[in-house]
């Protein structure tokens, strides 16, 4: 196949990042909102936060990964 | 990360020791008198010497690398064991990790075990402190589990063992799809198993379609999602990291010294730890949402 449309595949598949970066920051700005609310609830956001960072992600590795194995497979 | 690397880290830091440690005895021992000059910048001075000196000495150790090339397999390579039969180099890895469990657990159990006081001391300390904080922190996710303790302990010692291989330049073996999908299926079948144990299957069916019947197929689905999600996101992490400290000495090409060990240090041991944690707060999540009663 050719390598360029696989370049540009990959290209597109890794925008998901734009997602990822956008609910990341979301979501640490409400939690630096949240503890400056709450400081003593630091502890609880802080464990809360972590796990939703991960989830949202999530998306931009599935991005990656998807872009990596096109590169990998189709293009070998 | 290279071995080279961490040397020189090493190195900087001790002269960064020194020049402090210098600085400080110097100001303690004439405080009344003027600070003396010139000193601290000529250890700073010596020690650059003594870092272009290890450079020159790396570089001709181990040949000059090209700048502009780069080398990622996603798939890890394949060793021969016995005649034709082949497995991936980190598997091989994964083995080097499990004897040095094994061989730490047996030195534990036969040399500190039997020594074990009351009053906790040296290993047994450390040992209890990390059993504890496993315990408390499993059970504050997931009402009586006793097993998860141990289980996610076991997870965090091999991810915390692949830190340590990867930063003595070998392929960490959780960059490897294999060896992620191979955990997130022991979540999968553990997170199963209690659920099924605790709740009957009746239960477990009735917990799949809380809210109404209508979201039976999607909490399925995301159920069987889960592993897959799991193993893709350590292995993206890992793999990402790798991408991006190669490219970093992709651009520095000869020049890689010094720099690629602090943003390897964040890659390749900051990074991989926060997944650790992370796998590990979502397995438990996994489970407790497996094992939790539907509220009517």
């Amino acid at each position: 196949m050719d390598m360029g449309m696989i370049a540009i595949g990959a290209g597109i598949a890794v925008l998901t990042g734009l997602g990822a970066g956008l609910g990341m920051g979301i979501a640490t700005g409400k939690a630096a909102e949240a503890v400056a609310r709450q400081p003593e609830a630091s502890g609880k956001i802080n464990s809360l936060l972590m796990l939703g960072l991960a989830l949202t992600e999530s998306t931009a590795i599935y991005g990656f990964v998807t872009a990596l194995i096109m590169i990998f497979t189709l293009g070998a | 990360m290279n071995v080279k690397d961490i040397v020189i880290l090493l190195v900087e830091a001790l002269a960064v020791w020194a020049i402090a440690n210098k600085t400080e005895k110097r100001k303690a021992k004439d405080q009344d008198r003027a600070p003396s000059k010139g000193k601290p910048w000529l250890i700073a001075g010596l020690s650059l010497v003594v870092l272009a000196g290890l450079e020159l000495l790396f570089s001709l150790w181990g040949g000059a690398e090209e700048s502009g090339t780069f080398e990622l397999e996603m798939v890890p390579p394949q060793v021969p064991i016995f005649g034709d039969f082949t497995v991936s180099l980190t598997v091989v890895y994964g083995w080097i990790i499990l004897g040095v469990v094994l061989a730490a657990s047996l030195v534990f159990r036969f040399v500190f075990l039997p020594k074990f006081t009351d009053k906790p001391k040296g290993v047994q300390n450390v040992v209890e402190t990390i059993v504890e904080y496993a315990g408390n922190y499993a059970s504050s996710r997931v009402e009586d589990a006793p097993v998860l303790g141990s289980y996610i302990t076991a997870i965090g010692v091999y991810m915390v063992l692949s830190v340590i291989l990867e930063g003595l330049s070998m392929r960490a073996p959780t960059s490897d799809l294999c060896m992620t999908f191979a955990m997130a299926l022991m979540t999968f079948v553990i997170t199963n198993y209690l659920g099924l144990k605790k709740l009957g299957f009746g239960g477990r069916m009735k917990n799949l379609m809380h809210p109404t019947a209508i979201v039976f197929p999607f909490r399925v689905l995301s159920d069987i999602a889960a592993p897959v999600s799991l193993a893709c996101r350590l292995f993206g992490n890992m793999l990402g990291a790798m991408v991006v400290v190669s490219m970093v000495y992709m651009v520095l090409g000869n020049a890689a010294v010094g720099i690629p060990a602090v943003v390897g240090l964040f890659f390749t041991a900051f990074e991989p730890l926060i997944q650790a944690y992370i796998f590990i707060t979502l397995t438990l999540n996994n489970i407790s949402e497996a094992t939790e009663v539907a509220a009517e």
